[in-house]
């Protein structure tokens, strides 16, 4: 997967696919947790990004284009964390894992699904850029891969991420504000 | 204090970054031809339509978006289909620049088998099929019924479309 950045770009939807699809499957299972969903927000990334394909199709590097596709998954992944139906099912699954819930920093059960949510609620009003990074940290990603997978350079990883947790304290449950500071 | 004590968000983005990690140990394969599959089959991927003017570039710019389109849907893996596409492509609008009125638009879409290439403008009339015979003008038309799978043309609130469909494969 770790082609030449400078490779030129792929021809068509098909071989982009067949590059990144393993990456983007474990993009995808590691921020979902389930085979199903992670199948699901891998084919309609896909398709998305195969509709502006003009688009893709005019970037200088295939590197670029692979960026574009993981950033497409992560978004998804985001997207049906904040679907309520789906976000039952996922945090269903999640439940019923051992010993899942209990390690979570903020409760058990309800609680911590309430505070799960409010953590996916706050990522997705990060601005685009820092959102992508915070989505592959949250899949459990290191800076030098993020970097790798975005195409950027492993400081502007660091400073979104930097950036983005200076905003996400500020989204604490309701009347925990004070407890905070 | 009562109930849990409040979770700092930082707290929760690490906690889920040590799972996201524990959970690369156990990722399952994703079936490759499967979402291939899917994406082959999207109902309908359709490109963002083309707008056109008159000028010496247009029919280059129509050219290159249906080829650039079906490269992308890697619809034509035999690559038969795309000459065909390009050449009807530019006759169409060759005929709706010269004989219609702008502003005169292409769309595109693909159904997993078949392409389809519409051409619009703003001119309610109709167009007029020669005979073979008669002389060069109008040859445009005859080379889209010999080499479409099915072609045809009707009027809209704004104009007229002309449209053809090739099977793929």
């Amino acid at each position: 997967m770790t082609a030449n950045p400078a490779s030129p770009p792929y021809r068509n939807m098909e071989s982009l696919i067949r590059a990144t699809h393993a990456e983007l499957g474990r993009v995808a299972f590691r921020s979902l947790g389930n085979h199903a969903d992670a199948e699901d927000a891998v084919q309609s990334a896909c398709i998305k990004v195969l509709r502006c394909w003009a688009k893709v199709a005019g970037f200088a590097t295939a590197a670029q284009q692979r960026a574009y596709l993981v950033t497409a998954v992560a978004n998804e992944t985001l997207q049906m964390r904040r679907q309520s139906r789906r976000r039952r099912e996922v945090l269903a699954a999640e439940d019923a894992e051992p010993g899942w819930m209990p390690e979570f920093p903020g409760g058990y059960g309800d609680t911590a699904s309430e505070h799960l949510r409010r953590v996916w609620q706050a990522i997705s009003e990060l601005p685009d850029e820092n959102r992508e990074a915070v989505l592959l940290f949250a899949a459990g990603y290191e800076y030098r891969e993020i970097a790798e997978m975005l195409d950027i350079a492993v400081s502007t990883v660091r400073s979104h991420i930097s950036s983005a947790r200076k905003r996400l304290p500020r989204a604490t449950p309701p009347g925990r504000e004070e407890e905070l500071t | 204090m009562n109930g849990p004590a409040p979770v700092r968000l930082t707290d929760a983005l690490d906690w889920l970054h040590e799972e996201g990690k524990r959970r690369s140990e156990v990722v399952p394969e994703l079936d490759v031809e499967e979402t291939l599959l899917k994406v082959r089959t999207a109902s309908h991927s359709r490109a963002p339509v083309l707008e056109l003017n008159p000028s010496s570039s247009a029919c280059k710019l129509a050219r290159d978006y249906v080829r650039r389109s079906i490269q992308g849907w890697n619809a034509d893996e035999s690559g038969q289909v795309t000459d065909d596409a390009v050449l009807l492509t530019a006759e169409l609008v060759t005929n709706a620049l010269t004989h219609g009125e702008i502003p005169v638009t292409v769309a595109i879409s693909w159904t997993g088998s078949q392409l389809r290439v519409e051409v619009h403008d703003h001119s309610g009339q109709l167009p007029i099929l020669k005979d073979p015979d008669d002389d060069k003008a109008g040859r445009g038309l005859l080379i889209v019924t010999s080499l479409a799978t099915e072609w045809g043309f009707y009027r809209t609130p704004t104009g007229k479309v002309v449209f053809f469909i090739l099977e793929c494969r």
